[in-house]
């Protein structure tokens, strides 16, 4: 292996730089325009604001019938508590179809993979049927008590494939000492599957934060709604939008998802990493 | 086995701790609504918003029913609705697009509010074109919240700066042509007078086939015009586009929203079709104004009032006595117009206007003033009313968009393109059926 020149690092950063400009350009331009007047948002190039104005922060908090401390706490929510569901039944299924023996076992897990293909439309009207008969229509529960039946096969794959890494002498180890599966799994595995626990939680917060469509079919009540919802309250292609707002409170909600990905960044790569792909 | 307790522990507690501080786990009790309770749902901007938000107070203090508002935005609106009817459970009283009445009434979700009027709802205070807004197969299945009118929107601040003086509105196509030909030449390189509207059918091709005495559509769902007009209009566009009055095809990528890359934002054309100044002068710090759409040879304008939005009552409503009369609320009621005002859109009756015109702005008076005008105009030139846009209207519209961008992009031939249209558009209306 010849070692690098200089100039091939020079080429090499210019070349990131480019497409870091290229992807970043679309942030700035956002978090320039949310401070500028309503009516210089599309009608100048420069993506600075040169009349600079916090206005579209002042009322775009409270403009869409509800502040927007409710829509992100409402979001807060929603999104721990369906992290708490997932990480904790996912880590369950898949421990089970890991090391567990039972029958029709690798047709169950064929199954499970499944449902992945299975397109979010093509269940929710029978969902929104069941919710509807239990009287939960215009509340959290049918975001969050689906993923404590362990129902996001993605994450229960990932966490197979990550216990299937780890030596099975442990948990014999562990049974000869006198272990049953409950111990083995809180004090054997659990710990161990730490990384994918992390990839788990720091995705299903970023994808429930960011979710729409689910939220909006469940919840109607303005006390009751996301961040999401908040914003598509701005939008409106035949009364006007207002796009002032709409850009000011989009900066506001990316807030907890990038600060959510910037602390865990790493981990997030190493539990991807570590997980599978051999 | 203490952490292992611990940890089940703090997963419980953690559940039960994030469960009290959201609140949003318990019923609201709004979804079983009683008899003196309604839910409304509808999309809409700020404005309209509080608009409704203010009529619905003065609906409670007068009837003691109280509304419970869901409101959102348009994306996503219809994909929920849908679910809720497939569910049944759908809101009692909702916002509806005049373009999909017909397909909603054909599938029997609708109540039939003929049963309401005059009793209740007081249709007749509206203007005699809008009345038949959200009529199918002579029943009533959506009343209008407001009436909407389809100008010509064009950049003042252009204008000026080239020295031409702005469109009148005894204006015809002959001048538009000549207008937006000498715009093109003051505008310079890679700008141009018009926006190419040979596939705006509502903004365009209507108004001109109603000024030679047809429409798009007859009251059985079928194309009211022959191949003959569609090649004369086909023509009419592409003889401007080679004049170069018209922008070229690669500027229709983004008419369909009012965003700020409208080629009208972004100052690429002067003039453009289908788009009011609420929406768009918010965008611009040009002054725009609005004209009347170029009227025929014989001086009529062809113009057809729609009903803007309507508000309709599903069949499985839980309450559609009170949401009859919150419907007649918006149209007849001289306080929640007022409280309304202008927010809503233009209110769709002489009545209305009356009640609004001392308190107006200057900006609000110019969109009143023209709809009165509009208004008038519809009356003189005599005309039958526009019918509701028939179930599979939007594949028909999808098709002329399609022809007439094949057209401007010299893909297809005008007699080609017209044959593509009616096969398609005729397979869309059909197939609804």
């Amino acid at each position: 292996m010849r070692t690098k020149t200089a100039g091939t690092h020079w080429r090499a950063h210019l070349l990131l730089l480019i497409v870091l400009v290229a992807m970043i350009y679309p942030m700035v331009w956002l978090v320039g325009a949310s401070f500028k007047p309503e009516n210089q948002i599309f009608s100048t190039m420069n993506p600075l604001p040169l009349a600079f104005t916090i206005a579209n922060y002042v009322t775009g908090w409270t403009a869409t019938g509800n502040s927007f401390t409710v829509y992100l706490a409402n979001s807060l929510t929603v999104s721990l508590c369906t992290v708490i569901a997932n990480v904790a039944s996912c880590s369950v299924a898949a421990y089970a179809f890991a090391r567990l023996d039972f029958a029709f076992r690798k047709f169950w897990f064929g199954l499970m993979l499944g449902t992945m293909m299975l397109p979010f439309q093509a269940t929710l009207i029978p969902q929104y049927t069941i919710f509807y008969q239990l009287n939960w229509i215009n509340t959290f529960l049918p975001l969050v008590v689906p993923y404590l039946l362990a129902t996001d096969a993605f994450f229960i794959f990932l966490m197979v494939q990550f216990i299937r890494g780890i030596p099975r002498e442990l948990d014999e180890a562990a049974a000869l000492d006198g272990a049953g599966h409950v111990r083995v799994f809180f004090s054997i595995i659990l710990p161990l599957l730490r990384p994918a626990l992390l990839t788990t939680t720091i995705l299903t917060f970023i994808w429930t934060f960011n979710d729409f469509l689910r939220q909006l079919v469940y919840l109607s009540d303005h006390s009751r709604y996301t961040a999401p919802l908040g914003l598509n309250a701005f939008v409106d292609r035949a009364s006007g939008s207002s796009y002032g707002g709409m850009l000011a409170m989009s900066v506001v909600t990316l807030v907890p998802t990038v600060a959510v990905f910037l602390v865990s960044q790493r981990r997030l790569v190493d539990g991807v990493a570590t997980t599978g792909i051999k | 086995m203490s952490i292992s307790r611990r940890g089940l522990f703090g997963l419980a507690g953690g559940l039960a701790a994030a469960s009290v501080a959201g609140c949003g786990f318990a019923p609201t009790g709004s979804s079983g609504a009683a008899n003196n309770s309604l839910t409304f749902r509808w999309w809409g901007g700020e404005a309209r918003n509080k608009a409704y938000q203010s009529a619905l107070q003065i609906f409670t203090q007068k009837t003691g029913t109280k509304v419970d508002p869901q409101f959102s935005g348009y994306d996503g609106y219809f994909n929920k609705l849908n679910t809720e009817f497939a569910g049944g459970n759908p809101p009692d009283l909702f916002q509806m697009d005049t373009a999909l009445v017909s397909t909603y009434a054909a599938k029997g979700v609708l109540t039939d509010l003929s049963q309401f009027i005059p009793g209740t709802i007081h249709l007749d205070t509206l203007y005699p074109a809008v009345r038949g807004a959200g009529a199918v197969g002579g029943k009533t299945y959506g009343v209008p919240s407001g009436s909407g009118y389809a100008p010509v929107l064009y950049d003042k601040t252009i204008f000026e700066q080239a020295k031409i003086p702005a469109p009148a509105d005894t204006w015809t196509w002959d001048d538009f042509g000549r207008i937006a030909g000498e715009l093109s030449k003051a505008m310079g390189q890679g700008k141009y007078g018009a926006l190419d509207a040979s596939k705006d059918d509502s903004g365009a091709l209507q108004p001109w086939l109603r000024q030679r005495g047809k429409d798009l559509y007859n009251d059985e769902g079928k194309l009211a015009f022959t191949k003959d007009d569609l090649s004369e209009w086909f023509a009419m566009w592409d003889k401007l586009r080679k004049a170069g009055a018209i922008c070229p095809p690669e500027m229709l990528a983004n008419t369909d929203s009012a965003a700020g890359n409208h080629p009208l934002i972004s100052g690429n054309i002067a003039m453009t079709t289908g788009w009011g100044l609420a929406q768009m002068q918010p965008l611009t710090q040009h002054s725009l104004d609005i004209v009347v759409v170029p009227r025929g040879s014989n001086g009529k304008t062809g113009q057809a009032l729609n009903g803007g939005v309507l508000l309709c009552i599903p069949a499985k409503s839980k309450n559609p006595e009170a949401a009859a009369k919150l419907i007649d609320l918006f149209i007849s009621d001289v306080e929640a117009i007022k409280a309304m005002a202008m927010s809503r859109g233009i209110p769709p009756s002489t009545k209305a206007l009356e009640a609004l015109t001392p308190s107006l702005s200057a900006s609000d008076k110019r969109d009143v003033t023209y709809a009165q005008y509009v208004a008038d105009e519809v009356a003189k030139d005599g005309l039958p009313n526009a019918p509701t846009a028939p179930p599979g209207y939007n594949d028909a519209k999808t098709a002329l968009d399609s022809a007439a961008k094949q057209v401007a992009f010299g893909k297809m031939s005008i007699p080609d393109a017209v044959a593509q249209y009616f096969r398609d558009a005729e397979a869309a209306l059909n197939g609804a059926k």
